[in-house]
């Protein structure tokens, strides 16, 4: 086993190549998102993504908060070579709505919101107020590490080939739109 | 953000190594044995340790009131007093002035005046509270799983090495790379695979 040090030293770009390819995907086919999720979910960028490009030792930074509309200047950085190393995703799974920031460099998660539970008003349901809490964290982040995991199987696969000239293509035509 | 807060910031980790049998008495030992020690009215000028989830002031972990069903949650706690230097600079000032009118001199050696800053950060230590900040942990045993409700780095490096001091276990980080080897159930060719894989451009 690789140590996660070096790993995270030798390896900075799956996460935020996870982060952009999920952008791809959430952007183009929602029914590919539930399958790479495993189930049947809803995924969207909300509203921020944060993209960056190393530039010799400088990194380049664009930090788009807002809706769908200026979510634009997020596809031309793509164009210059960027990738996205943050974004706040909504999960709808059923009728329960999520939402998390996702850092790609190591995959911590921030913000996560779940479903409200009951306040603890006595000790006495404190137990059960963390397993129901547990329990929704647990479910928010087990879409997030299926669909990281389809990405790593697919990015090691051989129809990455043909994955790859998509998120170009979508890559350029949204940017030329603009 | 804690557990049970509205909006959650989580780093996650696997658990390398097993706890002796039974588990639920090691994992008891290993958290009061490192429990938080109270550092009021002390020199010490931070400290780390364990404390019980939901009650970050009273680090009681008897009867393993931590496991709660498939989880045991408890908490990292770490208490850090700080001093202003300009607070020690002026008791500093007045102690060496004491000193020199005591014994008639002009001036305190280099040693001296370093005697008196110690003396005087010491007494300082004393007398400030510390401030404590809480970190909600979640540990499920069987899964290896474990979960630290922060993203601070001061946290994490807290949380590795009183991990491995309380447990004698170790702590690997669920980074891209790491969580793709260790939790994606990939074959040996896929994980060289995974190994030789290098950045690629998304721009045409």
């Amino acid at each position: 086993m690789l140590d996660a040090t070096v790993a995270l030293q030798r390896y900075p770009f799956l996460g935020r190549e996870f982060l952009t390819w999920l952008w791809y995907l959430t952007e183009t086919d929602a029914d590919a998102v539930a399958e790479a999720a495993g189930e049947s979910v809803v995924v969207v960028v909300g509203n921020r993504i944060t993209l960056e490009k190393q530039r010799g030792d400088d990194t380049e930074r664009v930090a788009i908060r807002g809706e769908a509309a200026q979510m634009e200047e997020g596809l031309v950085a793509l164009r210059k070579g960027a990738l996205v190393s943050e974004v706040n995703l909504v999960v709808e799974i059923g009728d329960q709505n999520y939402s998390m920031n996702v850092r790609g460099a190591d995959l911590t998660v921030s913000s996560l919101k779940t479903p409200s539970t009951g306040p603890v008003r006595v000790v006495d349901e404190m137990e059960g107020a963390i397993l129901e809490k547990a329990g929704l964290l647990e479910k928010a982040l087990a879409i997030l590490d299926s669909l990281f995991y389809s990405f790593i199987r697919l990015r090691i696969s051989d129809a990455w080939e043909e994955e790859l000239p998509k998120i170009r293509r979508w890559v350029s035509q949204a940017a030329a739109a603009d | 953000m804690g557990l049970l807060s509205s909006s959650a910031t989580i780093t996650r980790y696997k658990v390398r190594g097993k706890l002796p049998e039974p588990v639920l008495e090691a994992a008891a030992k290993g958290l009061s044995g490192h429990a938080i020690a109270e550092i009021e009215g002390e020199a010490e000028p931070m400290a780390v340790g364990w404390t019980a989830f939901g009650s970050p002031f009273r680090p009681d972990f008897s009867g393993s009131n931590f496991e709660v069903a498939e989880w045991w949650a408890f908490s990292l706690r770490m208490d850090k007093k700080s001093v202003p230097a300009k607070l020690v600079n002026k008791y500093a000032a007045d102690l060496a002035s004491r000193r020199l009118a005591a014994t008639g001199r002009q001036h305190l050696s280099r040693e001296e005046k370093k005697e008196v800053r110690a003396e005087v950060m010491e007494s300082l230590l004393r007398r400030v509270p510390a401030v404590p900040s809480v970190y909600d942990v979640l540990w499920n045993y069987t899964t290896e799983d474990l979960w630290l409700f922060s993203s601070q780095k001061a946290a994490a490096e807290a949380l590795g090495t009183l991990f491995h001091e309380s447990f004698g276990l170790f702590l690997v980080p669920m980074y891209p790379f790491t969580r793709a080897e260790l939790a994606a159930g990939l074959t040996p060719r896929e994980l060289e695979l995974l190994s030789a894989v290098a950045p690629c451009s998304f721009s045409e």
